[in-house]
């Protein structure tokens, strides 16, 4: 390990910090940096048995994310968590996914914990996102093909990819 | 402007101005909010994407049913007053009339219907109808919607539902609410129980002009908070019993002061009455406070019934931006005291003498 200009103080005991974990949660990243020590007492050596929820407790992960998350950005617009709790308005429609660790707990709470939409559905923007998922995979799927010179199967996917594209722009969809 | 004068001479009233004027009940709104897919919020889009926004709202809302033939109004086109007023009539909201590049109301012909772009979200629908049935403005505005979805593409997750600039409003997007008049639970002093009740139900109780706005003219304001995991035929149901419930505490309210203190009652309305007919100086909390005495005396049947829909009307003619426009902006606020007065004056003047027959106990 390379030695570092200044070592981070351990977010359990605040000692300096020789430990760093990553964690993913949804499509955000936590970080935490803690001792020797405490890394063995939480077992944070043996990273599959591991979860920093568990070590830290909810609330000092909710802390952690928001600590992280305040300069990160949603990759659609660049509005930051920060920003978002400044005004209260998200940036973009991609934000509910980017910021969702963060946002979960304020939809419950500002929802009577509830989390699942029970009312009219905009049917057209539905079959949208459908299409645009199914476009996303369809071009990976190509990726692949290509990749590994299956080019009957590139080929298949070439024509579906132009069939959905059609598809959208025949019913006006792409917004 | 053209478009705003003829706008301004359509008969406008707290009721809505649509069927009858009754008691106790003034109008049901409800209001949807939608944004187009893959584009930043109005609070944090660029003022090009606001520019693009406006232009792809307004096609696509050109000819729809009920907007056809009613008026189109850019933010950047009206004076401070012009929007003003738009405010007073609950057209447009503060944040629309202070809102930059793009921003712009869409209003049906008879004012019953508005859609408000680049507020907070990109579009804001409301429908309003004169009393609280909330199934026919749901028919109204569900259909609305629905055309437009047609033409542009919304921001919607199967799982969040319809996807708003603030998560508060995330799900079905839907604010259903209704205003009430209700001198006689102010009377009886108990609003604020009454207020209480409805917040531990989920839901918000605010003044005619919405949040921070008092309770002049005991004209309030009640709306469901909640907006995920309901459907909207579950909020409204929800929110027309708990109303239900507050109409008949105000005819309770009401029964109990007459029976308890009529004369205290028929005091404050012969007073009120008196003061509409020989002001010469009237603000118009007063006035607001006054005609709310007024819109009671004829559910009491003290002045013809047709009287009603009058003062709702009257409520809204008295506000500072009405007159002021109404003047041509010529006057001071002491010479809008003046003029309300006037007015006010001229129109109870002409009105018979109030009704205490049967009211008064006999000494």
């Amino acid at each position: 390990m390379q030695p570092m200009a200044k070592s981070n103080p351990c977010k359990l005991c605040g000692k300096p910090a020789s430990v760093h974990v990553t964690q993913i949660i949804g499509n955000q990243v936590a970080k935490v940096d803690v001792c020797q020590v405490c890394a063995q007492k939480q077992g944070m050596i043996d990273p599959t048995s591991f979860s920093l929820a568990a070590a830290l407790g909810k609330q000092l992960l909710v802390e952690g994310l928001k600590m992280v998350m305040g300069q990160v950005a949603c990759s659609a617009c660049g509005c930051t968590l920060e920003q978002f709790k400044k005004v209260g308005r998200l940036g973009c429609p991609s934000c509910y996914g980017a910021f969702q660790p963060v946002l979960e707990a304020i939809l419950k709470d500002s929802h009577s914990n509830q989390s699942q939409h029970r009312g009219k559905l905009a049917t057209r923007a539905m079959a949208y996102s459908t299409f645009t998922k199914q476009l996303t995979t369809l071009e990976i799927e190509l990726k692949e093909a290509v990749a590994e010179e299956r080019f009957e199967d590139a080929a298949r996917m070439r024509d579906e990819i132009q069939a959905v594209k059609a598809t959208l722009e025949a019913s006006c969809m792409v917004a | 402007m053209a478009a705003f004068d003829t706008l301004f001479k359509i008969p406008t009233s707290l009721s809505a101005g649509t069927g009858p004027s009754v008691p106790i009940v003034l109008s049901a709104r409800v209001r949807l909010a939608r944004n187009l897919a893959d584009r930043p919020f109005p609070g944090w889009a660029k003022e090009a994407q606001r520019r693009d926004t406006l232009s792809q709202c307004e096609d696509a809302l050109k000819g729809l049913d009920p907007l056809n033939g009613g008026y189109t109004f850019a933010m950047s086109d009206l004076s401070e007053l012009q929007k003003q007023v738009l405010v007073e009539r609950h057209l447009i909201s503060r944040e629309l009339s202070t809102a930059g590049e793009g921003a712009a109301v869409v209003v049906s012909k008879d004012g019953s219907c508005a859609v408000m772009i680049n507020e907070e979200d990109h579009l804001r629908i409301q429908v309003l109808q004169g009393g609280i049935q909330f199934k026919k403005v749901w028919k109204t505005i569900d259909a609305l919607d629905t055309t437009i979805e047609e033409r542009l593409t919304y921001a919607f997750s199967p799982e969040l539902g319809y996807l708003t600039a603030c998560p508060t409003n995330v799900g079905t997007a839907m604010r259903a609410s209704a205003m009430f008049h209700l001198p006689g639970l102010v009377l009886a002093g108990q609003m604020e129980k009454v207020i209480r009740a409805v917040n531990q139900l989920g839901l918000t109780v605010r003044g005619l002009f919405g949040e921070g706005s008092d309770a002049t003219g005991s004209i309030f304001q009640i709306s469901n908070q909640q907006t995920l995991g309901e459907s909207e035929e579950a909020i409204m149901q929800k929110l027309t019993s708990v109303l239900q419930t507050i109409i008949e505490q105000e005819e309770n309210a009401r029964a109990r002061f007459l029976e308890a203190d009529p004369v205290k009652l028929l005091d404050k309305l012969g007073r009120a009455y008196g003061v509409l007919q020989n002001s010469f100086v009237l603000c118009s909390t007063e006035a607001m406070n006054t005609l709310s005495l007024m819109r009671l005396a004829v559910d009491l049947n003290m002045l013809p019934e047709e009287e009603r829909s009058l003062i709702d009307q009257l409520f809204i003619q008295c506000q500072p931006a009405h007159i002021q426009f109404a003047t041509d902006n010529a006057l001071d606020s002491t010479g809008r005291d003046r003029y309300r007065a006037d007015f006010l004056r001229k129109h109870f003047q002409m009105l018979p003498p109030l009704n205490f027959e049967g009211f008064v106990p006999s000494s």
